[in-house]
């Protein structure tokens, strides 16, 4: 071999060549690493930014997978400032039950009877945006609408459309990082007949929530809502919730503090007669068990041949 | 790309003692044809310079970017003093046997990259199943987003699997494997990265192989041999296994109390079907 001269030119036409070949041959040696390269990061919608449909006395952005029913049973004691005598609000109780069905994935209607003002309600429920990861849509949004007839005996006859009120929320979430989520939602509260000619019809809020997990199965929860416009003779108080959600398998067992004792838009937000300062608290508590009613469809085959 | 350090098992040493003595020849190689390359550039266009009349050598009316070469001819070929107008011929016989050597040596390491590529196998086909036999439920998950590439050659194998390809019957089942179990937004895919060995290449029909490798299920590596068969065909092969998963080797947590239970060994099937690359 001829003794080499130490020209740069030719070292780096040696290098430029040697770099084309190895380029290529490099790229092909770790099927793993050819593999990930080839598999772009896939943006997916964003799952669990809560755990449940509701976060303690409101609604969250989820909506169930189609074909599932939920169960929900939700119960607050009475206040825990009642004293002894009442057992600290253990004795009484206020209960809700409702059965959700989604139609489609985005899509939920549910039903629902409260013991407070033997109120019958029922609501839609759609997810018009989904977070997606990976730099996708940064939100998820979910539009809510609801109806509910307040059936208790009045001494005085009213028209059953005086009974009426509804709700319409927009609910905004993030999920933040697996473990925190945030979601606002400014509702408005419409009430055909109110209790004294000084309470409004229409009631605007805007309330806040969160999740934080604690745990793998469990996440502290907290959720206030702020009117903008009620004014009235009775007491009137912003709805305060602080919880715990504990997932097990098919259920999700919420457990909470709140000053709220109606489980429907239009009791806890333009309702809520306890000031959670003073005591006027419930313990309470949802347990929601899932169903699914219709499956997905079969599970795929496999593949022909094996 | 992500950059992970972790240790490596020894058959990535192997793989890189390998990618290391590949690089050092092909340098050795590569540097030496470039200067003749390079040279043999030179030398032709020095030859239809008027070299022939001169009376001397003087390097001063050469071209100056042909000195250095004309000198280091005239040094190798012993021509120590003096012009002979003999150099021309010499010279120009010498570089026709080079450039020739160079052009075929050259071709064949631009096409040696691809004589391994063409081994390689990807898939198009894939169908990953997970079933857990406990007493209270058997749960089952598909997913047919799995990707893998093999080597039919050296038996190399890669699979890459993306957690949240995995379908449920129970959708809440999906969003409680994906969430509380595999994380998957902190660990979106399991992986396989191995050898399979024990098989016949030229053989037709399914026959038994043996894949060892390092299997990585929710961030945690573990090395692993699994069984199972392939089918070699032209254009095409097929590999099938269907193996233990031991749960807890993956640091996956099951609580105690959960409404279904998920067996402490679950059962993966796997199939995929390949094509040339």
């Amino acid at each position: 071999m001829r003794k080499i001269n130490p020209n740069s030119r030719r070292i780096l036409f040696s290098i430029g060549i040697l770099l084309l070949f190895n380029l290529s041959t490099m790229a092909q040696d770790d099927l793993l690493e050819m593999l990930e390269e080839e598999q772009e990061p896939e943006s997916t919608p964003v799952s669990a930014t809560f755990k449940s449909t509701r976060i303690i006395n409101g609604h969250s952005i989820e909506t169930r997978k189609a074909g599932s029913m939920e169960v929900i049973i939700q119960h607050r004691f009475g206040r825990i400032n009642s004293g002894i005598e009442n057992f600290f609000g253990l004795d009484e109780a206020y209960i809700r039950i409702g059965l959700d069905f989604s139609l489609t994935d985005k899509l939920t209607v549910g039903i629902g009877r409260s013991s407070e003002k033997a109120t019958y309600d029922g609501f839609l429920k759609y997810k018009f945006l989904e977070q997606k990861s990976n730099g996708g849509f940064p939100f998820t949004a979910t539009a809510f609408f609801s109806a509910a007839s307040d059936t208790r005996d009045r001494p005085v006859e009213v028209d059953f459309k005086h009974t009426l009120s509804y709700v319409g929320e927009i609910l905004i979430a993030r999920k933040f990082s697996p473990g925190f989520s945030l979601q606002m939602m400014p509702v408005w509260v419409h009430r055909n007949l109110v209790e004294t000619p000084e309470d409004v019809n229409d009631v605007f809020a805007l309330g806040i929530a969160g999740r934080q997990k604690i745990s793998r199965r469990s996440a502290l929860t907290f959720e206030y809502y702020y009117q903008f416009n009620n004014t009235t003779d009775s007491p009137n108080y912003n709805s305060i919730g602080l919880g715990i959600d504990i997932e097990t398998g098919g259920h999700v067992f919420q457990i909470h503090v709140t000053n709220s004792r109606g489980m429907i838009e239009k009791e806890f937000i333009a309702d809520t007669d306890g000031d959670f300062w003073d005591g006027d608290i419930h313990i309470g508590f949802n347990l929601i068990r899932v169903f699914q009613l219709k499956r997905d469809g079969k599970p795929p085959k496999p593949m022909e041949g094996y | 790309m992500k950059m992970t350090f972790v240790p490596q098992p020894i058959f990535h040493l192997a793989m890189m003692y390998n990618r290391l003595l590949m690089l050092i020849v092909q340098l050795l190689v590569v540097m030496y044809l470039g200067m003749e390359y390079q040279s043999g550039i030179r030398m032709k266009q020095f030859r239809h310079t008027q070299i022939g009349s001169l009376k001397e050598p003087s390097m001063e009316k050469c071209h100056l970017l042909f000195q250095d070469t004309a000198y280091r001819l005239m040094k190798y070929k012993k021509f120590s003093a003096g012009w002979n107008p003999e150099l021309q011929i010499i010279n120009y016989n010498h570089l026709k046997t080079i450039n020739m050597k160079t052009i075929k040596i050259i071709l064949l390491m631009a096409i040696l990259p691809y004589v391994s590529v063409a081994q390689q196998y990807k898939s198009t086909e894939s169908y990953i199943r997970f079933f857990s036999d406990a007493p209270l439920e058997d749960i089952e998950a598909v997913n047919e987003k799995g990707v893998s590439a093999f080597n039919v050659e050296t038996g190399e194998i890669a699979f890459s699997i993306p957690i949240k390809g995995f379908q449920f019957a129970k959708s809440l089942m999906q969003e409680h494997f994906n969430e509380n179990f595999m994380e998957s937004d902190k660990y979106p895919r399991a992986t396989f990265k191995g050898k399979i060995s024990g098989y016949d290449q030229n053989k037709s029909g399914w026959q038994p192989g043996t894949a060892n490798g390092t299997m990585n299920i929710h961030g945690v590596e573990k090395e692993l041999k699994i069984d199972g068969e392939l089918q070699i065909s032209d254009g095409n092969v097929k590999i099938k296994s269907v193996f233990p998963v031991t749960v807890a080797d993956y640091e996956i947590e099951i609580p105690k109390v959960v409404f279904y239970n998920i067996a402490e060994v679950v059962e993966v099937t796997i199939n995929f079907e390949y094509a040339k690359n």
